[in-house]
């Protein structure tokens, strides 16, 4: 019996070693592929928090998997995993910007690593779940406010852009942007209220 | 935390995504998540939820192959922990992996070119007619030093006898001769004709299109002219040039306290270091222009798994063999078609498998650039599984991107590179079907609506995956 038919991500402690019949091990290269898939969406959102750009941060995601999945016999929990990975990806994000930009502006060290506890929070991993409430909460906004969304993170058009396609100020886009999340967080929320 | 309160927050999320926060609004921003968890909690949420909106918009652009359709199919199958799990089984099995989910850009990271305003100019966002001499294409990440930037999605005419500073990040500019030049930041250079620049200091990479473009660029006392050529030139602070030609040959005189010297041939694959006192042959070095030699050849972007093979001669591929990336070579530039062609290609818009049976028409006299996007695999052995999926944007519309093994072959014919040895590359195909016992997913692409971004999810083995990228280099009127 392999590893993940006896523990599946959703029961086990991600922060206690892995043992198989009792004898401590550390992830294969097929667990630590299978744990970086499932926690794809946060760690890229982490990232994120560097690369203010969500398809540098696919990219940064890409290029530290392959690290990651290179270290044969070294990861000794998710935990271990995700923390690694996390320090891996700031910096190696911290690198690009600087090699294309000149320098890195965002939010310093202090802050990230404050942050590093939210990103140490199992609810913020992967949840099919909540992926499948966003699709229908995305469905339901109006078209204007789904334009601008896919605009934003899809399209990765800048606030502006935004704001001249919308004939507005650039405040004003934010505004909107940040509407819409507000709006699909309470949408979510409902939807988990629904399906309990 | 208010409801206002709570409002004003993801508005300062929102522009801190954007960049959008000064430096003041940045401390504050900073300052409040360290004081509050709450904040903490509410913009690691946010950011995740911005990654899923990404990634359900990608989902249904590649699953749907429906270009028109102006929201997300939310009934678009999304990824289930079984899909996942197939996924992961799949690659697990490598001994190293490169995951990879689609990474769009369908909208350059920074494709937007900021209005110049330099010093001195009476009218600076506006070039005056008979005054120009360049006009930028393209600029990445571009900051000039005492310029205001203001995004605008136009490309803007540069005027001559102005003299312009590129702080940092990358600009591509098409000269009014025809010339290509991307130029890399730090940077000072002044337009002196439409096919004449000076270049005080920095580093320039230049692209001769077609015959009749022409380039003279003047650093220190040093001149070089092209004879149809590609070559890049950089030019240090103390009036030192290094000067490497990539293609054809290029004039070089030197300007000195006794006159001015015979002109000197640099041919392709030859460097030489200029000063003052002497010109001197040395060892070829295309490299410090591995950076802006994309912007060169008609790449606007292009996801971090693919390679360039660096300009000039090409030599053997084995040495661009890479495991988890693509290598992208330019083929054939500016190739004027001399006869009809009917290609099997998918065409923007179109997705592949879905597509495959497309094919491309092209009417004698069009010009067009190949791009080769090859899997070179350090070694090939059946269990090499990687996924390698991003994008590439090119400057101008993509007609057609070629794939099956007949049309590849047949556009060899016409848009090959003759450094390649085609008939040696194995497997080259992309498969529209699981392979390797239903280990190796499909491979899907699909061209944007625009045309100038190609999207690829290629799961490759031990085959060598090719595509062509053919571009209409038509000049726009």
């Amino acid at each position: 019996m392999t590893l993940s038919e006896k523990e599946t991500p959703a029961c086990r402690d991600p922060a206690s070693p892995v043992r198989i019949d009792g004898v401590m091990t550390k992830l294969t290269t097929a667990q630590t592929t299978e744990r970086l898939l499932e926690d794809r969406l946060a760690l890229t959102a982490y990232i994120a928090c560097v690369t203010r750009n969500y398809h540098l941060a696919e990219d940064v995601f890409q290029e530290v998997c392959v690290k990651a999945i290179g270290q044969i016999d070294f990861f000794e929990s998710d935990v271990h995993l995700r923390r690694w990975f996390r320090v891996s990806a700031r910096n190696r994000a911290i690198d690009i910007i600087r090699a294309r930009e000149g320098r890195y502006v965002g939010l310093g060290e202090e802050a990230m690593e404050a942050l590093e506890q939210e990103w140490e929070d199992e609810d913020l991993y992967s949840r099919d779940d909540r992926g499948e409430a966003l699709a229908k909460c995305l469905d339901s906004l109006s078209p204007r406010s789904r334009e601008i969304v896919k605009m934003r993170y899809f399209e990765n058009r800048s606030g502006r852009e935004i704001a001249d396609s919308i004939g507005a100020k650039i405040g004003s886009a934010y505004q909107a942007i940040a509407r819409i999340h507000k709006a699909l967080r309470e949408c979510v929320r409902q939807q988990f209220e629904v399906s309990k | 935390m208010t409801e206002k309160e709570l409002d004003v927050f993801f508005q300062q999320v929102a522009a801190y995504q954007d960049g959008g926060l000064s430096e003041s609004e940045l401390a504050r921003f900073e300052r409040e998540l360290l004081d509050d968890p709450q904040r903490r909690r509410l913009f690691a949420e946010m950011q995740v939820r911005s990654a899923a909106i990404s990634e359900r918009f990608r989902t249904a652009a590649f699953s749907m192959g429906s270009p028109h359709s102006p929201s997300p199919p939310v009934t678009t199958t999304p990824r289930t922990p079984r899909s996942v799990w197939m996924l992961a089984a799949a690659v697990a099995v490598a001994a190293s992996i490169a995951i990879a989910l689609l990474t769009p850009k369908p909208r350059g990271e920074n494709a937007t070119v900021a209005h110049l305003t330099p010093p001195g100019s009476p009218d600076p966002n506006v070039g005056s007619e008979g005054n120009t001499f360049a006009t930028i294409t393209y600029a990445s990440h571009a900051k000039w030093d005492g310029q205001i930037p203001n995004a605008t999605l136009t490309s803007i005419p540069l005027n001559k006898r102005v003299t312009y500073r590129l702080s940092s990040g990358a600009v591509r500019l098409s000269m009014d001769s025809g010339a290509i030049i991307s130029l890399a930041g730090p940077a000072s250079f002044t337009g002196i004709g439409p096919d004449e620049i000076e270049l005080e200091m920095g580093k320039l990479a230049a692209r001769m299109p077609t015959a009749d473009s022409t380039l003279v660029v003047h650093s220190g006392g040093t001149t070089v002219r092209d004879r149809g050529t590609a070559f890049g030139l950089t030019a240090k602070v103390n009036g030192d040039v290094d000067l490497s030609v990539f293609d054809g040959s290029v004039s070089v005189e030197r300007e000195s306290s006794g006159g001015v010297s015979q002109p000197q041939t640099v041919q392709e694959g030859e460097s030489i270091a200029c000063s003052e006192s002497e010109s001197r042959a040395v060892a070829y070095s295309p490299e410090q222009y591995e950076d802006i030699w994309p912007l060169t050849i008609g790449v606007d972007e292009a996801s971090n798994l693919i390679d360039f093979v660096p300009p000039g001669p090409l030599g053997s591929l084995d040495k661009f063999a890479n495991d988890s990336k693509l290598l992208l070579i330019p083929e054939t530039m500016n190739y004027r078609n001399e006869t009809k062609l009917s290609i099997a290609a998918i065409k923007p818009s179109e997705s592949y498998p879905e597509n495959r049976h497309s094919r491309i028409s092209i009417r004698p006299g069009k010009l067009v650039s190949s791009y080769l996007l090859i899997y070179l695999p350090v070694e090939r052995w059946e269990g090499n599984r990687h996924t390698l999926t991003g994008s590439v944007s090119f400057q101008k519309p993509i007609i057609g991107v070629v794939v099956g093994p007949m049309a590849l072959a047949k556009s060899d014919r016409f848009f090959g590179n003759p450094e390649i040895d085609y008939e040696n590359l194995q497997f080259r195909y992309l498969e529209d079907k699981a392979t390797e016992d239903g280990n190796l997913p499909a491979d899907s692409l699909r061209v944007s609506d625009d045309g100038k971004t190609l999207h690829f999810q290629l799961n490759v083995g031990a085959g060598q995956d090719n595509l062509r990228v053919l571009v209409d280099e038509t000049p726009s009127l």
